[in-house]
């Protein structure tokens, strides 16, 4: 026994240092891509052929607002994996990941609230309207900051985890009906990807420079979610080791 | 122009508020950690 301890912790010491490395990596990565999603929105991108004088500086908004979509996306998709994993395998570690993937992807949907809201007033001379596609948006953003007050008052860990876990799997379903919302409601708002919404205010034509642009927010908002996801994740699985233990001590 | 920098802010802003919630928690859960290892010591000895 006392010639395995020392082992377990070589073997646990190691572990931390490989845990640290790479998610040092991950930041470095992060904010390098950060830092050239910058670059591309707000030099490389051509502006839009079509827009002029405000409306046209306001259209590099665009970059950032789809990068904030990608990330508040890939926030809610992983709640709803964690969500069915929890559902399945009753691991604490699925439901973790689900609440960090719910705080950092509304982060994300925050972000494209208000990048729209300052992009909607040169476009469509108000900051804010009752658009189906703005309506649908908010009510995901606020379906899941309720997701995250709701959960904070069960204190059973197992019985948090289930609420969580059943609550996140119907927020989800706002998801597609935010997607269509443009395609099947009367709506201002463009529409980007597979298809297109003949009473958008604001459009424009997507060419090689803005393609790659989109590519490079893409990319960056991937990166510094996966950076915060997974710090977040890390944290509360460590609020609930802490919680054991000090259970265990009193 | 306002329209632009106000985006771009409002976001980093939100980001960078979020870091450093990330940060202060790190730091409240390591003084929480330090502070089980000094119970447990405690414990420990009072056992031994």
């Amino acid at each position: 026994m006392s010639t395995i301890a020392p082992a377990q912790r070589q073997t646990a010491k190691r572990q931390r240092s490989g845990w640290r490395t790479a998610a040092l990596l991950l930041n470095l990565a992060a904010v390098a891509a950060v830092a050239a999603l910058m670059w591309a929105s707000l030099l490389y991108a051509r502006p839009a052929a079509n827009l002029a004088g405000d409306e046209q500086t306001a259209q590099r908004i665009f970059y950032l607002h789809m990068a904030c979509n990608f990330g508040a996306l890939a926030g809610y998709l992983v709640s709803l994996v964690g969500s069915v994993a929890y559902l399945l395998t009753r691991s604490l570690d699925w439901d973790r990941a689900a609440q960090a993937g719910i705080e950092v992807g509304t982060l994300c949907g925050f972000g494209t609230i208000v990048t729209g809201i300052f992009w909607a007033k040169p476009t469509w001379n108000t900051y804010w309207t009752w658009d189906p596609r703005l309506t649908t948006a908010t009510i995901t953003v606020l379906l899941y900051i309720a997701y995250l007050l709701f959960r904070n008052g069960i204190d059973n860990r197992h019985t948090r985890a289930r609420f969580g876990s059943i609550y996140a799997l119907f927020a989800f379903l706002s998801l597609p009906l935010t997607y269509y919302s443009a395609r099947w409601f009367r709506s201002i708002h463009p529409v980007i990807f597979s298809g297109e919404n003949p009473e958008a205010q604001g459009d424009f034509a997507i060419g090689p420079t803005m393609s790659q642009t989109l590519t490079i927010s893409a990319v960056a908002f991937s990166l510094l979610f996966s950076a915060l996801m997974i710090q977040r994740w890390r944290q509360l699985r460590v609020e609930d080791r802490i919680a054991e233990l000090r259970e265990e001590v009193e | 122009m306002f329209y632009l920098a106000a985006a771009f802010i409002a976001v980093w802003v939100a980001v960078l508020a979020y870091v450093v919630y990330l940060s202060n928690r790190q730091s409240h859960l390591e003084d929480e950690l330090r502070t089980l290892e000094e119970l447990l010591q405690a414990q420990q000895a009072r056992k031994s």
